[in-house]
């Protein structure tokens, strides 16, 4: 269970977060949608201990983000990986290693759903390639939070669902992800829970369907009307 | 199925099950809560939560690590119930628009010279 309290993270005079508290229960998968710059990489960043909360606190199974989560949660960041010069097969096998719950079969699984070119080095490949094999690199761990840093971003429209697709077969119910975008139309059927964020505070928060049922419209119908209008 | 993203998603999957089962393509068991949700493309608790609603309602059983089945005689009995509910639609619009149940059986009794 990860718990936020009070959260604040200012960064000189400006506050990327404001006062956030909101609770996320084990094996829930949860979307953080908003526009950019509303804080969610910020929100993801303090919870994975990224960096540290200017006020307020974060507890995850009751303790403080600290190494122990690191063995425990995968992180996806949206920035580009810097290792262009390895191959990619390479890099997964290298990568491997630092983790004691790597699953095998679920990197072949993924590899293959992917078609990750695994002879070929990491700077040759295509943008959608890359951003497939972070999450090979991501998504073959048995962890048991998982937080996404937009990983639509930077894919073209005809290939969201199959990365969307690769994400739900990676995806076991007693893990929990929260999975942050901008992108929201072709990822919110994943999501049973969805947090609206705006200028670094959570305007709207809750289950779904039960959203879906209370405005009448689609989450990304709520994003574009309610968030912008 | 085409999911309409703007209403629950869950009531959707209930009504999409009941309907295969009156159409007679799900005879006996029905697709795992993986599959079905990655034949959607949603969420597999969404899933789980159609099966149970379905469960709820005596259509379907389940056992773990069996599966889920539907129960006998549901799909005759779903397919009576199905078709009383479309009638009631059908009906209730028609007498919202102001016409009366004499004029709604002649409009029915219409239908075959219409086709």
């Amino acid at each position: 269970m990860i718990e936020i309290k009070n959260l604040v993270k200012r960064y000189d005079d400006v506050c990327a977060v404001n006062d956030i508290s909101l609770n996320i229960e084990d094996g829930s998968f949860v979307g953080l949608v908003g526009p950019n710059g509303s804080g969610k990489t910020t929100l993801l960043k303090l919870i994975f201990g990224f960096c540290r909360p200017t006020e307020g606190e974060i507890k995850i199974d009751g303790r403080a983000p600290g190494i122990e989560l690191k063995s425990k949660a995968a992180f996806y960041p949206e920035n580009d990986s810097t290792y262009h010069w390895m191959k990619a097969g390479d890099l997964i096998k290298w990568y491997s290693h630092f983790f004691s719950d790597w699953n095998k079969e679920k990197e072949k699984e993924l590899i293959d759903f992917f078609q990750i070119p695994l002879h070929r080095y990491v700077e040759h490949l295509s943008k959608g390639l890359r951003i497939r094999l972070k999450l090979v690199l991501t998504l073959s761990r048995d962890a048991k939070t998982f937080l996404l840093d937009e990983p639509l971003s930077g894919i073209d429209p005809a290939s969201r669902k199959n990365i969307m697709t690769g994400i739900l077969k990676a995806y076991r119910e007693d893990q929990t992800f929260i999975f942050s975008t901008h992108i929201v139309s072709e990822a919110e059927m994943l999501f049973e829970r969805t947090i609206f964020m705006k200028e670094g505070n959570i305007i709207i928060d809750g289950q779904s369907d039960a959203l879906r049922e209370k405005y009448g419209k689609s989450m990304d119908q709520i994003f574009k009307e309610e968030l912008y209008g | 199925m085409k999911i309409d993203k703007s209403k629950p998603i869950w009531r959707q999957i209930v009504r999409e099950i009941k309907e295969r089962i009156s159409r007679g393509e799900i005879e006996h068991d029905v697709p795992t809560v993986r599959a079905l949700a990655e034949e959607l493309s949603v969420n597999p608790n969404t899933v789980a939560r159609a099966y149970r609603e379905l469960e709820r309602e005596g259509i379907v059983e389940s056992w773990v690590g069996r599966g889920t089945w539907v129960k006998q005689k549901s799909s005759s009995k779903l397919k009576e119930k199905m078709i009383n509910d479309v009638v009631d639609e059908f009906v209730g619009s028609l007498v919202s628009m102001g016409l009366s149940k004499k004029e709604i059986k002649k409009l029915v009794r219409q239908i075959d010279d219409r086709n």
